[in-house]
């Protein structure tokens, strides 16, 4: 999972290649869903036309049902997602293992275990996105 | 006086919660009888095989190259697009769940969901 860390006072974008790096990094359950989320909103912004279906939010059970404490606020349907038994398994895991479940740091490993720095500071790389943003808004106006 | 004062206006504050924790209240507790009528194992079981029919998937038609533009990046932006045309959507804003919970779709699962599919596909 991307995430945005400080380097020298100025925000980075860097992705942890496996678990010791995601420790290193502390990278929190929490941090990986407003990640995902930052990234759907990223690509929404740069697409005229709708990327995703409209659904109510609201305070939802899913993780309860799984033994997390708190009912939590997100979309109030149910999705099919690819991996849901990693997702549960996750989940498990991480209820067993400490209080705060969306505190800990997932133990995912991906296959190329590789830490990425990504180039350029995350204020540039969101100024270069805003120009791409700017023609996408003129475009949705145009069309309405 | 000033102790009177406060309690007055305390007392209206102290009402409005009353009214705001029922309908928590009473959301916990039609959560917790649904959770108990189960075991583990179920509940478990009927999350990871949760399957959504009828379904829609999201629009294969938007353009990939987009993605370079992305604050993120082509490759993490076309994974993210990827991810998420694999993505089962219910066709109505209906909240329906495994084993009858009105469960919802969690930003922490969606979170795990996208590092899984990094896990089998190496980005």
């Amino acid at each position: 999972m991307p995430i945005i860390r400080c380097d020298s006072r100025v925000k980075r974008l860097t992705q942890p290649g496996n678990y010791s790096g995601a420790l290193d990094d502390n990278l929190t359950l929490a941090e990986s869903g407003t990640m995902v989320q930052k990234m759907i909103d990223n690509l929404e912004a740069l697409l005229p036309e709708p990327l995703l279906f409209t659904y109510q939010c609201g305070k939802v059970s899913s993780c309860y049902h799984v033994g997390f404490k708190i009912f939590v606020q997100d979309l109030k349907v149910r999705l099919q997602l690819p991996n849901q038994k990693l997702i549960m398994e996750e989940m498990l895991g991480l209820v067993g293992s400490t209080d705060t479940p969306t505190q800990a740091t997932p133990k995912i490993d991906v296959s190329s275990g590789e830490h990425t720095n990504f180039p350029g500071s995350w204020q540039h790389r969101q100024d270069h996105a805003e120009l791409r943003m700017k023609s996408v808004r003129k475009i949705r106006k145009e069309r309405n | 006086m000033k102790n009177r004062k406060q309690l007055l206006g305390f007392f209206p504050l102290h009402l409005e919660l009353q009214k705001r924790c029922v309908p928590l209240q009473i959301k916990n507790d039609s959560a917790a009888c649904a959770k108990s009528q189960h075991t583990h194992d179920d509940i478990l079981s009927a999350f990871v095989n949760w399957a959504v029919e009828p379904s829609r998937s999201i629009s294969c038609e938007h353009d990939v190259q987009v993605s370079e533009h992305s604050s993120f990046g082509g490759g993490l932006s076309t994974a993210t697009l990827l991810w998420l045309r694999s993505i089962k959507c219910p066709c109505e804003d209906v909240n329906q769940g495994p084993l009858g919970f009105a469960s919802g779709s969690s930003w922490l699962e969606l979170g795990l969901s996208w590092s899984g599919l990094c896990a089998n596909h190496s980005l």
